[in-house]
């Protein structure tokens, strides 16, 4: 029996979209940026939120580590209703960083931490526009820079 | 030609899009019974990137502890108790590698269990302290992600302590080394020794009955709950690797390409270290 694997990223068309916006950025470039007001944007001081696109769209917030995003969904609409409803695995594409313990956000590509992790966000980061955050499946806090946070 | 050509384009877009450049705890490659096992971990620790950006070294510790003891000092004199757990001392259990080939082990967990809850709920007043004034960020913008930090509030001071005036070309290296790390890795998939490796493995997983390009596109193919270890696919992938010595191969490759990117971008190698020597000689000051 033949086992066909077919990519679970073809069905993102956002992602794809994305992506190749993103392409067109073709350098570092630094500037001094205005932000609603939160530690993280539009996340509240103790959490660890991702968001369905940008940081005003649809957001879920995390206080603690979460071993699987399959049964999260994007279930607050306080910044932006777009992604309402969506479930978190695989589709968060932004994400912020409001601890108030020192913890860094890193994101695994499998429930349970597992299939390695993907980013790590330092407190009071936030990344956006990530094309690596789109498979994101389980959070897992830390104290430790395990190295090449943002 | 056409079709190579084709071909060559939907694997990038594949790993552009699949962007699975994860990374696995300190564990070894579950080889069959009887074949010898590649020391993944030295592979890996031999890859140019690895020891710049992942190894667990004193001096990112010192660099880390410094901050967070510069940020618990900011926030005393402020008013405000901020407690962050001491940064553990680095080592080599709790050290993480890149996952550049996908799955190296049937391990469904690959970190440690998830530290115990201690986030809390603070005051506004309490995380303007910490992060500053919520409208002033500093950001930067590389191919593929925009990060910002808080401009001011006791992290960043902490930052400032360190870094000086620099704190914004810090995360513009920072942004650069990570995507050159990605971008070596999409050059890879050009490199013939590596193409072939590809497709030795590519037969051997259809051979089991499993057909996909590459291990990362079979990777990201998997249910998120997948469980490796009485996963098919997941043994098809492993025994694979083994079979065709896939990763020795892959690592070996992808070293040489990764050296070969550094050697194109020697101001963003020369900044890093700069920077990096720069924290670590104040922060031994910091830490006495």
């Amino acid at each position: 029996m033949s086992m066909a694997i077919r990519s679970r990223w073809a069905r993102s068309s956002r992602a794809f979209a994305a992506t190749a916006g993103l392409a067109a950025a073709l350098a570092v470039g630094g500037v001094l940026t205005a932000s609603p007001a939160s530690a993280g944007t539009n996340c509240a001081g103790g959490y660890h939120c991702v968001f369905w696109s940008s940081f005003s769209s649809a957001r879920h917030s995390y206080f603690n580590s979460d071993s699987n995003f399959t049964n999260d969904t994007f279930n607050d609409t306080t910044y932006g209703s777009s992604g309402s409803g969506t479930v978190v695995n695989d589709n968060a594409w932004s994400a912020s960083n409001s601890s108030t313990g020192g913890y860094y956000s890193r994101y695994y590509l499998d429930i349970n931490s597992g299939g390695g992790m993907l980013f790590c966000v330092k407190p009071g980061s936030q990344v956006l526009e990530l094309s690596a955050a789109l498979s994101a499946s389980s959070l897992s806090l830390t104290t430790s820079n395990p190295g090449g946070c943002y | 030609m056409v079709t190579r050509k084709i071909a060559a384009l939907a694997t990038a877009v594949a790993v552009i899009a699949c962007a699975a450049w994860v990374f696995v705890g300190r564990s070894g490659p579950s080889a069959p019974a009887g074949q010898p096992a590649p020391d993944i971990a030295r592979l890996s620790a031999d890859l140019p990137f690895y020891a710049l950006l992942h190894a667990p070294s004193e001096r990112q510790w010192r660099i880390a502890e410094a901050e967070r003891r510069l940020a618990i000092t900011c926030m005393s004199a402020r008013g405000y108790r901020y407690a962050p757990d001491a940064i553990p001392r680095p080592s080599a259990a709790t050290a993480d590698h890149p996952l550049p080939f996908g799955l190296e082990s049937l391990k469904t967990a690959t970190a440690g269990p998830a530290p115990a809850a201690s986030e809390r709920q603070e005051s506004k007043a309490f995380l303007a302290a910490l992060y500053g004034s919520a409208d002033r960020r500093i950001s930067a913008k590389g191919r593929t992600i925009k990060v910002s930090w808080p401009a001011t509030g006791c992290q960043a001071e902490a930052e400032k302590r360190l870094l000086g005036s620099e704190r914004l070309r810090w995360l513009q290296v920072s942004i650069e080394l990570g995507e050159g790390e990605q971008q070596a890795r999409k050059n890879l998939d050009k490199d013939p020794a590596f193409r072939a490796a590809d497709a030795r493995w590519a037969r051997c997983a259809l051979a089991a009955g499993v057909e996909t390009d590459d291990p990362v596109h079979l990777l990201n193919s998997l249910p998120r709950d997948t469980d490796f270890a009485t996963s098919p696919v997941a043994k098809a992938d492993i025994r694979c690797k083994s079979e065709t010595g896939y990763l020795h191969t892959a690592y070996t490759r992808l070293a040489v390409v990764q050296r070969a990117w550094l050697d194109a971008h020697p101001a963003v190698l020369t900044t890093w270290q700069s920077l990096m020597k720069r924290q670590d000689g104040i922060a031994r000051g910091v830490l006495g």
